[in-house]
Formats: structure tokens, C-alpha cells, sequence
């Protein structure tokens, strides 16, 4: 009998029954749970003909969707494999890079640089004095003004010998002799100085803090700079440079 | 019983329609994932690429023929496909079992489990349906063949060169003899 279900609920489906045996069937399967069996057999089966044997355009354009799709997100990996292997000497390399720079930065050269960017551009003004201009206190400040240390540090030497109490030769020899690396003797003088109560007070802790700055003392260099108070001509440059540091 | 459709539905409305920038989007979550699966386990990228298309295009056939509908979430369900594929790939192939498959797949909700199953039910009630069809005289064949192709069954009818009441008569007969066969087959 289930054959002829089979065969029944085929042609149903297919429109192969005439009007009164479609209605028949139709009363039939609200109750028999075989015919409605039957049905749904039909149709799954019908469905997976369907999904097999479908013309189906839009399934054919998909498949070459995820053809491309494919080759993109699959076959890139070759290339992307190699560079991941020919990146490993590089990363020996960028590794050293980083080694150095690290090293660089804990070496901080351009603490120099500092040093440059904040040394004593005081100049050595002398003559209003109206002295005669061939004073040695005046050649000092030429050879002062022109950098020229050394030649500055031996006259201001023989000044600094006969009046000690001179903050101005004080001042500019401590300098001088500051920027000829001779750091402890010229904090020696400076420190008498800043101790003071002299114009040079504050200019010569100036000094001290970027002598040890060019020591790469920085806490002393803070220290110093620290002294300076606000309202004074170095108090500026004093805090950006503490900033930095 | 009408679970509530997830929004990634979307995804599978992107393969109905070709559209490939939502497809692109697919491929961005899952394609790594699925490659790393297939090579973990004795197999290429060229195995994974064609495991993820076979997968999408079963996705699209039941989401086109059975209206698929998502209840779960789309990458884990295709995900579990794919790796169900795999394994499957794997057996035809005598390779030694997995040794790695479920250990990342704890957090999968049950949900995606069943709709995976169903899945993977339905691709394997359509091979057994094929295989059925195979048995049938070339006559049926070539009437249901042509029937399925989605043409008005008028115009089959005239391509067959019958008419269309013989067309319903002789489809009737061939599609209750396949089911019998199938019926069969399942004995």
C-alpha cells in the first residue's frame, strides 16, 4: 500500500491527479501521518535533485568569486612565507641597530650638545671702564670674547694672583678655565664666588652646574642649576635646562 | 520551534548574492584559521583554499534549495564545517587520524553544533540520494535532469520533445521509483 502512497503523493505534487483526486488527497494528508511522510520525502529529495542539477548562474559566478577569493587569501601565503624567512637576518640586524641605540641613548653624546646649547654666552665687556685699552684685563677680554681660552686663562691667571677679590676676573677666569676642562680648580674659584655676594653670584653657579654637565654629572649639574633663584638672568635658561635633563 | 535568526544570516545572503565585499570579509576571518587547521594536519593550503570553497558552496546550496537559516554564529559554524570536511578528506585519504580537533572548539555554543550537524546530514542524505539516482533507467535520468535545471516544465517538455501531460506522468514514476530506491538503499 506504501508504494501506491509514493506513487500518489508524485503525482500529486507533479499535477499528474485530476481535481477531484488532488482534493482527496489533500483530505487525506490532514490526517494520515504516512501520506505526510510521504510528502515531506518528496520534497527533500526533489530538493536535493534540484541542488544538484540546478542551472545555477549565480552558483557558478560564486565559485569563481571564491576562486579568486582563494588565490588571494591562500596562495599570497608563499610569498608572505618567504619574506617572513628572509626577515630573520634582517632582525639580527635590526636587532644590533636597536642594541646601539639604546647603548646610544644611555651614552647620551648630545649631553655635549647640551653643553653647547647652554655654555656661558656671557661676553666679557671690560672697557667702559675707561681704562687704557691695552690693559691686560682688556687683551684677556678679546681672547675671552674670541673664545680663545687658553690665551685668555693665563692673563686672567696673573690678574686672579694679585686681586682675588675681583669678582669680574674671578668670574672670567673660573670660566675660562671651565671651558679648558679644568673642572675642579675653576669650581674651586666659581664656588667662592657663587658663595658670594657679587653680580657674578648666580652666573658663576651657572657655570659650575654646566661644568658638571660637561662631566656628565647630571646631579650635580641639577643641583647647582637648582640654586639658581627665579627673577635672575639665568633662571630661564636654568629650568629649561633642568626640564631637559 | 522558530529559533531566532542570527543576524550573521547576512553572511549567507552575501553568498546567495555574489557580494564580495561581504565575502571578502569571510575569508578575512576564516581563511587564515582554516588553513592553519588543514596544515596542522597533513595538509596544504591548496587543501585548505578548496575545503573552504567546498564549504561555502554547500553553505549556499542548502541556504538556496533548503533555506538555511542561521541560528547561530556564521564563523564557528563554518569553521566546524570545514573541519568536519577535513576530517572527512583525511579518511578517504588513510591518513592517520587527527590528533588535534575539539580542543579549540569548547566555546561553540551548542547551537552552532547542531546547525553544523545538520549540515553535514544534509551533504550526506544528498550523496546517498545521488547515489540512487544513479541506479535509475537513463530515461528517468534525463527527465529529472532536466526538470531540476530550474527551466518552466513546459518548455522541458518541449526540449524532451513529449508533452507536457506525459512529462508529469513519466516524472511522477521516476521520482517514485527513486524514492523506493532510496528507501532501499536505506534498508
Amino acid at each position: 500500500m506504501t508504494e501506491d502512497k509514493i506513487l500518489l503523493t508524485a503525482r500529486y505534487v507533479e499535477g499528474d491527479l485530476d481535481q477531484a483526486e488532488s482534493k482527496q488527497f489533500e483530505e487525506r494528508l490532514l490526517t494520515d501521518t504516512e501520506l505526510q511522510q510521504c510528502l515531506a520525502d518528496y520534497k527533500r529529495v526533489e530538493e536535493n535533485l534540484k541542488m544538484h542539477f540546478a542551472d545555477d548562474q549565480q552558483r557558478d559566478q560564486l565559485k569563481v568569486t571564491l576562486k579568486q577569493f582563494n588565490k588571494q587569501h591562500f596562495t599570497i601565503d608563499k610569498p608572505i612565507n618567504n619574506k617572513v624567512i628572509s626577515l630573520k637576518p634582517y632582525m639580527k640586524w635590526i636587532s644590533v641597530a636597536a642594541v646601539l641605540i639604546i647603548g646610544l641613548f644611555i651614552w647620551a653624546p648630545w649631553n655635549n650638545d647640551l653643553y653647547k646649547q647652554y655654555a656661558n654666552d656671557n661676553k666679557m665687556l671690560v672697557t667702559e671702564r675707561g681704562q687704557a685699552p691695552t690693559s691686560e684685563l682688556d687683551q684677556a677680554a678679546t681672547f675671552y670674547n674670541r673664545q680663545e681660552f687658553e690665551k685668555a686663562a693665563v692673563i686672567l691667571a696673573e690678574l686672579y694672583k694679585k686681586d682675588n677679590e675681583n669678582a669680574l676676573t674671578a668670574f672670567y677666569y673660573g670660566s675660562s678655565l671651565a671651558a679648558l676642562n679644568q673642572s675642579v680648580k675653576a669650581r674651586e674659584i666659581l664656588e667662592k664666588l657663587a658663595a658670594g655676594n657679587s653680580v657674578y653670584k648666580f652666573d658663576a653657579a651657572y657655570t659650575i652646574a654646566l661644568s658638571y654637565l660637561k662631566n656628565d654629572d647630571k646631579a650635580n649639574c641639577k643641583l647647582w642649576l637648582e640654586k639658581i633663584p627665579a627673577g635672575t638672568a639665568k633662571y630661564e635658561k636654568a629650568q629649561e635646562l633642568l626640564k631637559k635633563l | 520551534m522558530a529559533k531566532k535568526i542570527h543576524e550573521d544570516q547576512k553572511y549567507i545572503t552575501a553568498l546567495l548574492h555574489n557580494d564580495t565585499l561581504v565575502i571578502n570579509e569571510i575569508y578575512k576571518k576564516c581563511a587564515a584559521k582554516v588553513k592553519s587547521f588543514v596544515t596542522f594536519n597533513n595538509g596544504s593550503a591548496d587543501d585548505a583554499a578548496d575545503i573552504l570553497q567546498e564549504a561555502l558552496v554547500d553553505v549556499y546550496n542548502q541556504a538556496k534549495y533548503k533555506n538555511l537559516e542561521l541560528t547561530c554564529p556564521f564563523e564557528p559554524f563554518l569553521l566546524l564545517i570545514c573541519k568536519r570536511k577535513w576530517l572527512n578528506e583525511l579518511k578517504k585519504r588513510a591518513v592517520l587520524p587527527v590528533t588535534k580537533t575539539d580542543d579549540d572548539l569548547l566555546h561553540i555554543g551548542e547551537d552552532t553544533f547542531e546547525q553544523a550537524e545538520q549540515l553535514a546530514l544534509q551533504q550526506e542524505q544528498a550523496s546517498i540520494f545521488l547515489k540512487a539516482f544513479a541506479q535509475l533507467g537513463e530515461r528517468c535520468k534525463e527527465i529529472l535532469k532536466w526538470s531540476m535545471k530550474g527551466e518552466a516544465q513546459e518548455k522541458v517538455a518541449e526540449i524532451l520533445g513529449v508533452t507536457y501531460g506525459y512529462l508529469r506522468k513519466k516524472k511522477s514514476e521516476c521520482m517514485s521509483g527513486l524514492i523506493k530506491l532510496i528507501g532501499k538503499n536505506h534498508d
